[in-house]
């Protein structure tokens, strides 16, 4: 278990609360960083000199080469633990993948999150102009739900934090609502990366710590349900790491998918009215309609992504190809940022990339469209898990009347940095 | 706008403990009296005995004898009063300036046990507090000085009005042929004295001789009077607090002008441990313990031997900052850091001004079915018991975490059960030596020593001194 | 910069406590629980404040202190430990949220989670002594300390005489120990303790600030005159707004260059008298100390009441005079721009024209004659001995009621004996509320400024040993709660400070008193008499440094502890030492690492 002792903050002060501002700003504004995405694919010499690569051969090739650009620069934010995420390849991160897979093949996607999603569409069309919040009252849950066998018969002693209070059957709601807000805080390190100012840092550290002892009652139960003989320490690494990155970066992305899409009207209608003409019981068993709305969702996601910047670490001296004449040269001990963002938007791969087109067809590019989930080896094993999630959860929202974001009292979206809080949401 | 006393004119009424050791009276006993009940006016009756016989010394009287205050005194005799005993002879403190918690508290209680971090006390024979039963609550201690050889004359406490223990002196303590003080263990004593400014101002050969041994050091040790005689200009450049009692008479100065506050303490010193310590280990590692070499000299002294004024004339900070010379735990640089502890040199002897005592304790001496106890009687003049004896007991010496020790209290006094170590620091890095228990205390308490004037009022009683022969009279035959 | 600092110490005051004056083992053996587990926490204390005067409901009140880390907001703090798995908050707390409820529904955490949010208040101003340290760190380069000294007593017999090697042997030791990879990672400093430590740094921000406005002002000045050569003449209207904007830049440029010409003619002058002026001359040095001595002297003597009556009639018309005329020089150019008839006809021939010459011989004579006075009184102190007795004998003073202490405090003290000390003191500010309120505010604001930014190494002043002290104004702006955690005893911990920090603790406590005040409950200390704090000259003058007027108010303020938790129990130069030796024992192999090992494992 990792021991957060933690680390001042040593810039001067007001530096770091000016960059992380800014960092906030351009995650917010997307449309910005593909603006500097497209300049950067067009003079990619320039980003070599700062160790940035916009292109989409240059992303691709970057994260292919495992071996020379590591993940090890996620572990600085991981404050609870390390994990497969920020682990070199090794006999330990083999151990891990086989387990998250097998804990992968354990869900049962759509079937559940469809379940989940009707049962809250059902408690939230009640609320009509009242509106309700996105991710706290509706995505939360679909994604929990749906994301319940990976601890299977434990999920209820993890969440309630105990084994004693696990065998009273169902856990209640506010103690589930706990959970979760406590390991969003967590994943949003991992968003915020090194910049973020040192409360929010430390409340990440604090949430980790909270997460790791949470873990730690409840390792037994967690073995037992697993099936595993692992000693202690790998479950422990391995609980928390699944606890913090499955959900909460799965909800994040569906809130940003959603934000997309209320921002898109003219899609949203035509997307509405196909379901409205499908009708309810139609509409979550039609296979095409299903497919059309997972179209969406991956072309949502990439035109709003939840990592658009990617960052590695470059353990020897070695050289990367932007896409410019000459290759740029990468410094050991140094790092390179990968503008995924730009590289979903390469025209060169990509045609027609800013047109929103979800039956786009990628040809023998496939594998980029999924390149918010990473690329190659890497990639996130959890991939098409999470997005069959979000499909039934667009689905879901789809059943309602026509929504929009609630301006009404104050802001509709609350963001906590670059995390959304809450988005309100109302029908019109 | 009244000026406050000036000492000058007021050591007609300071007792002479506080200006001299009585170094050339070379007997001493002291008596430790509990007043019976119901005998508080024969107990009254023997102290204004004692005080009309004149051998309650003032400070005057030795300053009389101005080359030679030995010709004109040949015996002395000091007397001192515990709280209870304060309230046993009818003094009770006034509500507006009250004596010092400390003092009324008493070091015989539970609560100063654990402030001054002492070892468990069940062998305490006597205190000043009503304690544990077979333990002596003392009212009244007097200690008498008297020419070596020579027959005592003061009076004798009767039996019948008072409990009473002695202390005997140990008439080893005298026997270097240099005339000089040494303790149980074989160490010189009673070097390192403050000098008491305005006290002191004879300016004889002897006071230029001192200041001339010291050199630059000299001022190290002169300290404002307030901070070992209540009344008078402290080293905070304000005058000491004085508490008042209810019965005292006069409207101007208060009851406690010109007394002081002694603490205590009848520490026995386990000599046996100790040359078993110093046949284990050289006699160098024993002057380390205790910081000064057995004739007195600092560690670092060069040549012939010194004056106590040379001997007191050093400094660690410059020299011996990290103990190489005089270790950082041996018992005299804890109980007067000089220039170590504060932020630069100025400011620390400023600091350790405000912590010094002035001692005015013998050797004693015990004769038991088991052969002989030794130890000293220590007594420590100050005038706030909190700042100087509480602060340099529990901060300094019986700190395990003195400096940048770890679990080690000082190696002569320090109180840790069992395992005790010592530090001596040396180059490349220095060594542990593991220590004995070599002292244990005995007994002690926090005692207020009057002025002239105030003794008389406790001796008198109620009556003061505004009374008529008549009455005086009436008070002595009840 | 300032607001990382003061929620480094919070405070929870809470009334309505029903619980009694002590804490049962029970929940203080479950607050120790949860605050060892939460590790954020340096020490906590809890105490109970007697209620306001006028309040209605007259129950004690609790005070809760909580010391952290860096870095956490109150609200991420709080929720950790009323979210955590033990409840421990909640059987403190919770009978004064929700009274009868034994296990809390996560709704019932939710309302003392907002409840204490609304009772908590950072501290007004603080100082931290070993900062930038966790709990964790401060556990484990104990531990690594006292491991390095168990080896170096294995190794000593073999390596003794050798510094070198040994300290080498003992390098590698640490390295190859599993124990402690975590020591491999240098010491964490923060930004003013490691690259903004030296004066450089320090003072760029003010000189790039100033450098800055005058750039901004140089910029908005140039404007009109790009947007005409850009552009062309403007007409009317827009010739109007260029005059305004050129006008109003210029009169604000030569209004701040006059500004930082005042600034720096004053320093000089400051700097002269008391720099160099003082080592080239050793009676004017004589004489500044004497009148700081005589200003800061407790008991008043002749000499005291003459240099404070000569402060009044000499030193502040001179320095209200100084100041007017800077004040004058800086806006005379809005004077100006404003009235130029006005100045030119009346004001101007009224000034008298001085060539440079003229003035520097003026101030020539002028320093000249101030040294001469300060000699001339110390020639006559030194010839007229016997007046001067007189002159600087103590005058009479009565303290009432010093050198006391209620049992319960000083039980509270020789309980904590062997560990970290603490204290707690209630006074209440003095009328008019308000202002009392703001002075204090700003006071704080500014010890807490130079604690951060120039008192790095632990030591406030030249006071040491403070682990976290702070302050609170509450009740509204009524009362005035000060806790600390400090190594060595409390008459030791004020000297220091007195002798040490003098200025900066009379500004924090000169604007308060003490009232009569009832116990809190029994067997807790009350107030009987009224106390007021020392009188202070020329604010920052005595005050503190009457010793005993201002121990007995601080020992009359101070309320005992029902709990207290202290997370490591180190002393200040422990912790310092041990992060010394996790340094120098990983870093890199020369002399001063070599002998800082050395001296660490002495012990």
């Amino acid at each position: 278990m990792k021991l957060s002792t933690y680390e001042p903050d040593a810039l001067p002060p007001g530096a770091r609360s000016l960059s992380y501002g800014v960092f906030c700003w351009l995650n917010r504004h997307v449309t910005v960083l593909r603006a500097l995405g497209a300049l950067l694919r067009r003079w990619p010499a320039i980003g070599g000199r700062f160790g940035l690569v916009a292109r989409a051969s240059a992303v691709k090739d970057v994260l292919m080469r495992t071996r020379s650009f590591s993940n090890t620069a996620h572990a600085a934010n991981m404050v609870s633990g390390d994990y497969l995420i920020g682990m070199d390849p090794g006999p330990t991160y083999s151990a891990d993948r086989d387990l998250v897979h097998a804990r992968l093949a354990a869900l049962d996607v759509p079937a559940d999150s469809d379940v989940e999603a009707q049962r809250r569409i059902k408690a939230l069309r009640g609320r009509g102009a009242a509106g309700f919040d996105l991710i706290d009252e509706y995505l939360m849950w679909v994604v929990f739900r749906a994301m319940r066998p990976l601890f299977g018969a434990a999920t209820g002693a993890v969440v309630a934090g105990s084994v004693t209070d696990a065998s009273k059957g169902d856990v209640d709601e506010d103690l589930q609502r706990q959970y979760m807000l406590e390991i969003r805080y967590v994943a949003g390190q991992l968003l915020a990366g090194s910049l973020a100012t040192l409360d929010l840092r430390r409340r990440a550290e604090a949430c980790g710590d909270a997460l790791q002892a949470r873990i730690d009652r409840v390792t037994g139960t967690i073995g037992a349900a697993w099936g595993v003989k692992s000693s202690s320490a790998d479950i422990e690494r391995n609980a928390v790491g699944l606890a913090w990155i499955s959900h909460p970066v799965t909800v994040q992305s569906g809130a940003l998918v959603v934000q997309e899409l209320l921002g898109r009207q003219k899609v949203y209608d035509e997307l509405w009215s196909l379901a409205d003409k499908l009708g309810e019981p139609a509409v979550w068993a039609d296979p095409e309609f299903r497919k059309i709305v997972r179209n969406h969702v991956l072309e949502l996601m990439r035109f709003r992504p939840i990592f658009p910047l990617l960052a590695r670490d470059v353990p020897r001296d070695t050289e990367m190809t932007t896409g410019a004449r000459q290759n740029a040269g990468c410094p050991g001990g140094g790092k390179v940022s990968l503008l995924s963002i730009a590289a979903l938007f390469d025209s060169r791969v990509v045609p027609q990339s800013g047109r929103y087109c979800p039956d786009r067809d990628w040809g023998n590019e496939d594998a980029l469209r999924y390149l918010m989930f990473g690329y190659g080896y890497r990639q996130c094993p959890a991939r098409d898990y999470a997005v069959e999630i979000l499909t039934s959860a667009l689905i879901g929202l789809l059943t309602l009347p026509r929504l929009q974001l609630a301006r009404g009292e104050g802001k509709a979206i609350a963001y906590d940095g670059p995390l959304m809080l809450c988005m309100r949401m109302r029908t019109t | 706008m009244k000026h406050a006393p000036r000492l000058s004119e007021q050591s007609h009424d300071v007792q002479g403990m506080l200006k001299s050791g009585f170094g050339w009276l070379k007997s001493s006993r002291f008596w430790l009296l509990t007043i019976r009940d119901g005998c508080e006016d024969q107990a009254r009756a023997w102290l204004s005995r004692l005080v009309d016989s004149k051998l309650v010394v003032s400070a005057k009287c030795i300053a009389k004898g101005k080359t030679k205050p030995e010709a004109s005194i040949e015996e002395a005799v000091s007397v001192a009063f515990s709280f209870a005993g304060l309230k046993k002879l009818g003094c009770t403190e006034a509500e507006t300036h009250p004596f010092p918690t400390a003092f009324s508290s008493g070091m015989g209680s539970a609560l100063r046990q654990d402030l001054l971090r002492d070892a468990p006390r069940d062998e305490w024979r006597w205190s000043d507090v009503e304690g544990a039963d077979g333990r002596q609550t003392v009212h009244i201690l007097v200690a008498q000085w008297w020419v070596l050889g020579a027959t005592a004359r003061m009076e004798e406490p009767d039996p019948a009005v008072f409990v009473v223990r002695t202390v005997e002196n140990n008439p080893c303590s005298f026997a270097d042929k240099d005339g000089g003080l040494r303790e149980p263990f074989g160490f010189r004593d009673g070097l390192a004295q403050p000098v008491i400014r305005d006290l002191r101002e004879e300016e004889g050969a002897a006071l230029r001789q001192a200041r001339k041994d010291a050199g630059q050091f000299y001022e190290d040790r002169v300290v404002e009077p307030g901070e070992f005689i209540l009344g008078y200009r402290n080293e905070y450049d304000e005058l000491t607090y004085c508490p008042n009692v209810n019965e005292w008479p006069q409207s101007g100065d208060r009851f406690t002008l010109n007394g002081s506050y002694l603490a205590v303490r009848q520490i026995e010193q386990y000599v046996d441990a100790f040359r078993q310590f110093e046949a284990a280990n050289d006699q160098q590692t024993c002057e380390r313990l205790m910081g000064r070499r057995k004739d007195g000299m600092p560690l670092g002294w060069q040549g012939p031997l010194g004056s106590n004024s040379a001997a007191d004339a050093f400094r660690y900070r410059v020299e011996d900052a990290n103990g190489f010379v005089c270790p950082k735990g041996a018992h005299i640089r804890r109980s007067n850091p000089r220039d170590s502890l504060g932020i630069d040199v100025q400011s620390s002897i400023k600091s350790s001004k405000l912590h010094r005592l002035l001692r005015r304790g013998r050797p004693y001496r015990e004769k038991t079915e088991a052969g002989d106890r030794e130890g000293i009687f220590f007594i420590a003049c100050n005038a706030d018991l909190e700042r100087q004896f509480e602060f340099i007991h529990q901060r300094w010496l019986q700190n395990p975490r003195f400096g940048a020790l770890d679990k080690q209290d000082d190696p002569i006094v320090g109180s840790q059960p069992s395992g005790r170590t010592f530090t001596v620091p040396g180059s490349p890095s220095g060594s542990e030596v593991t220590l004995a228990s070599f002292t244990g205390a005995r007994g002690g308490g926090y005692f207020f020593l009057p002025g002239i004037a105030a003794l008389k009022f406790i001796a008198e009683g109620r009556a003061g001194a505004k009374l008529g022969p008549m009455h005086r009279l009436e008070a002595a035959a009840s | 910069m300032l607001e990382i600092v003061r929620q480094q110490m919070i405070c929870i005051v809470a009334p309505g406590w029903t619980g009694g004056a002590e804490v049962s083992k029970q929940l203080h053996d479950a607050l120790d629980a949860l605050l060892d587990d939460v590790a954020m926490v340096h020490f906590a204390s809890i105490g109970l404040l007697p209620a306001l005067a006028g309040a209605p409901n007259q129950q004690p009140v609790l005070v809760l202190e909580l010391a952290v880390e860096e870095g956490f907001r109150p609200y991420d703090l709080l929720y950790r430990l009323v979210y955590h798995h033990d409840g421990a908050m909640w059987a403190l707390f919770g009978s004064m949220v929700a009274p009868g409820v034994a296990v809390p529904t996560a709704k019932d955490k939710q309302q003392l989670l907002s409840q204490l949010m609304s009772w908590h208040s950072i501290a007004d101003g603080g100082f931290v002594g070993a900062r930038d340290r966790s709990v964790r760190q401060i556990k484990m380069e104990s531990d690594l300390l006292e491991q390095t000294r168990i080896e170096a007593r294995k190794l000593k017999p073999k390596y003794g005489n050798d510094r070198t090697a040994f300290a080498l042997a003992l390098a590698r030791w640490a390295y190859t120990n599993p124990r402690f990879g975590w020591a491999a990672t240098p010491a964490p400093r923060s930004y003013w303790r490691g690259k903004g430590a030296s004066i450089g740094a320090k003072l760029a921000y003010p000189v790039a600030a100033i450098v800055l406005w005058f750039v901004v002002l140089g910029i908005v000045w140039t404007l009109p005159r790009a947007y005409n050569w850009f552009f062309g003449e403007p007409g009317h209207v827009g010739r109007a707004i260029e005059d305004a904007v050129t006008k109003t830049s210029e009169c604000l440029l030569t209004i701040s260059w006059h500004g930082l010409l005042a600034f720096a003619v004053i320093a000089f002058l400051v700097w002269l008298f008391l720099v160099p002026l003082p080592a080239q001359f050793v009676s004017w040095r004589r004489w500044l100390n004497s009148v700081q001595q005589e200003l800061d002297r407790p008991t008043d003597t002749l000499s005291s009441l003459a240099t404070y009556a000569g402060g009044w009639i000499i030193g502040v018309p001179l320095l209200l005079a100084i100041a007017a005329c800077a004040i004058a020089y800086t806006f005379a150019p809005l004077a100006y721009a404003l009235a130029p008839d006005y100045m030119h006809t009346v004001i101007e021939p009224k000034l008298p024209k001085l060539t440079g010459l003229q003035i520097t011989g003026i101030a020539v004579v002028a320093i000249a004659a101030v040294l001469g006075i300060g000699t001339l009184f110390y020639w006559l102190n030194r010839y007229f001995t016997g007046l001067s007795k007189k002159f600087f004998h103590p005058l009479e003073e009565d303290v009432p009621r010093a050198q006391q202490i209620h049992p319960s405090v000083e039980r509270c003290e020789a309980d904590l004996v062997g560990g970290t000390q603490h204290m707690f003191s209630l006074t209440e500010l003095r009328g008019p509320q308000w202002w009392s309120a703001w002075c204090i505010r700003q006071a704080l604001r500014i010890v807490t400024f130079a604690g951060r930014v120039f008192f790095t190494q632990g030591w406030l002043g030249n006071a040491p040993g403070i682990h976290f002290g702070h302050w609170h104004i509450i009740d509204n702006g009524r009362r005035f709660l000060f806790c600390s955690n400090y190594d060595g005893n409390f008459g030791g911990y004020l000297d220091d400070f007195i002798n040490g920090a003098a200025v900066g603790t009379t500004l924090a406590w000169r604007w308060t008193e003490l009232h009569p005040r009832a116990p809190a409950l029994e067997g807790q200390p009350g107030i009987a008499k009224a106390r007021s704090f020392p009188p202070t000259r020329f604010v920052i003058f005595r005050g503190v440094k009457c010793e005993l007027r201002f121990k007995s108010y601080a020992r009359d303020s101070m309320l005992p502890h029902l709990y207290r938790f202290d997370a490591c129990n180190r002393t200040v130069d422990q912790i310092n030492l041990a992060t010394g030796l996790r340094d120098a024992l990983f870093g890199e192999r020369n002399e001063k690492n070599d002998d800082l090992i050395m001296r660490a494992i002495e012990t």
